[in-house]
């Protein structure tokens, strides 16, 4: 596991660019309330050179871009629903697949390893405004 | 011209029967009345399994409006934006009922339903529409029914999300932005002042709620484990005061002073807002944008009660208004486009948007 201090957007940047060097197939993202899963997205996005503008899509479940599959777990009662939404559809295109709140359904997430490459971050508050703790592990086959 | 509309782009299942922009019935699927009416015994009534309620939320409609699916005239459907999924059930049904009465087929954005939703014959054009709900929050420059134009969006969280994000840390569920609108009329706002997102930015005409978000988890976080009820108050009052000043800081510079690169639009020529969607059920924001209103006197115009959250007679008024203009779908090439923007078309065009090639062909954004 990999852990590190962010403060600054190059930071966030640099990361972003160390999980696509792990070319994962899934991106499982934890984290608190306003710990940047959706921020981090975004800079996965902007790595992946996808111009749209990226947002929450806590309502909407899942969100579509060129390449990329965003999915938001906070809603979801059933893993079942994820699925419906797709997710083996978007891991055939071989399109990138993030999911927000990924530990409620780690158990899930996880069996799919046998198929895909799947890097888990972890986001945690630092002690200061800016700072995240981040660990990410690379769980995939 | 009656109309049968049919909108499930996200959680509710709706059907509606309307006549220009009269309704005539308005059925949104609510989860204890289907149970009622099923006397509970069905096995999987589950929340977005629209397949399960679509049919029978139709039926109802057409009942309610005393009619008959041979008195429809036309069937409308949201297209977009949405869930993928969500959309297509609607999307299929509508289709099959527009076959089997052998009637044309309108394709509706949902947002627009929702900037039409609170639509009076006084409304003058060009006016601004406020959409603020779970999924969305917009600022839409309307230059007459038909045709829109997005200003301001927001480049994270929507407004309603934001609420009950905030209601979450707060310990009061989901969903919570009813609850924290009671607590927050509790509370005073000024006890806990948060930083206000977008400063000294707002000239970008965004609204951004991950900051606000952020800086209330760490507020929350640094008050302990156990919350006194006179301190959830406080917070929730925060929070909502900080949360809808973004929003009418931002719908005032927009007003006061309209983008000169939209066609038609010149300053001081909006006498008109009209807002939309979920989060006009908060009685506080009604006030504010009132407030607002009468400071820049501009009217504001809310829907009907009713009419605040996903409903498909809002889609049936957008849909009376397309067939006034001619414009009909073919039921073949219908498809949904969950990133449909408002201001895109939904014909096959592709679009640049200052964003950059933000739309796609088939009016995918």
């Amino acid at each position: 596991m990999t852990k590190i201090l962010i403060s600054k957007p190059a930071d966030l940047r640099r990361l972003a660019r160390e999980l696509l060097t792990l070319r994962p197939n899934i991106i499982a993202v934890e984290g608190p309330l306003g710990a940047g899963k959706t921020t981090l997205t975004k800079a996965i996005a902007g790595e992946l050179g996808i111009k749209d503008v990226v947002v929450s899509p806590t309502f909407v479940l899942h969100r579509e871009y060129p390449g990329l599959d965003h999915i938001d777990a906070w809603r979801v009662e059933d893993f079942e629903e994820i699925e419906k939404l797709g997710l083996s559809e978007m891991l055939a295109n071989k399109h990138l697949v993030i999911i927000e709140w990924a530990d409620k359904f780690q158990a899930q997430i996880s069996k799919l390893k046998s198929q895909n490459k799947i890097v888990w971050v972890k986001l945690e508050y630092g002690e200061r405004p800016n700072e995240r703790r981040v660990s990410y592990e690379n769980i995939g086959s | 011209m009656k109309i049968l509309a049919v909108e499930t782009s996200c959680d509710e299942t709706c059907a509606a029967v309307t006549e220009g922009t009269d309704i005539l019935s308005n059925v949104v699927h609510s989860q204890i009345d289907l149970h009622k009416e099923f006397g509970g015994v069905v096995p999987s009534i589950a929340r977005r399994a629209h397949e399960e309620k679509i049919s029978f939320v139709i039926d109802k409609a057409v009942l309610n409006a005393q009619c008959s699916m041979l008195n429809i005239d036309a069937v409308a459907v949201t297209q977009g934006p949405g869930l993928a999924i969500a959309l297509e059930v609607g999307i299929r049904h509508a289709k099959e009922w527009a076959r089997k009465l052998n009637k044309p087929l309108i394709a509706v954005n949902h947002i627009e339903g929702h900037v039409l939703s609170g639509l009076t014959p006084e409304v003058k054009f060009p006016a601004m529409a406020l959409i603020v709900s779970g999924g969305h929050t917009e600022l839409i420059w309307v230059e007459k029914i038909g045709k829109y134009k997005i200003v301001a969006r927001t480049m994270d969280d929507a407004l309603g999300e934001a609420l009950d994000k905030a209601a979450r840390m707060l310990g009061l569920g989901y969903p919570g932005g009813a609850e924290l609108e009671k607590r927050a009329a509790l509370g005073n706002a000024k006890k806990y002042i948060l930083p206000r997102p977008m400063a000294g930015r707002e000239k970008n005409l965004e609204f951004s709620y991950s900051g606000l978000k952020t800086a209330f988890y760490r507020l929350v976080s640094a008050k302990g484990q156990v919350l006194s009820a006179k301190d959830i108050n406080d917070l929730a009052a925060g929070f909502q005061w900080r949360a809808f000043e973004h929003l009418t800081r931002i719908t005032n510079i927009t007003l006061s002073n309209p983008p000169l690169n939209l066609r038609g639009g010149r300053q001081g020529v909006i006498h008109d807002l009209l807002v939309g969607g979920g989060v006009v059920a908060n009685q506080t924001l009604r006030n504010e944008l009132e407030k607002l209103g009468q400071e820049l006197e501009i009217r504001v115009w809310f829907p009907r009660k009713g009419m605040y959250g996903d409903n498909a007679a809002m889609i049936g008024i957008a849909a009376g208004f397309k067939a006034e203009r001619g414009e009909f779908a073919d039921p073949d090439k219908v498809d949904r486009l969950p990133r449909w923007r408002i201001d895109a078309s939904n014909l096959f065009i592709k679009k640049e948007t200052v964003d950059g090639p933000e739309c796609f062909e088939n009016g995918f954004c």
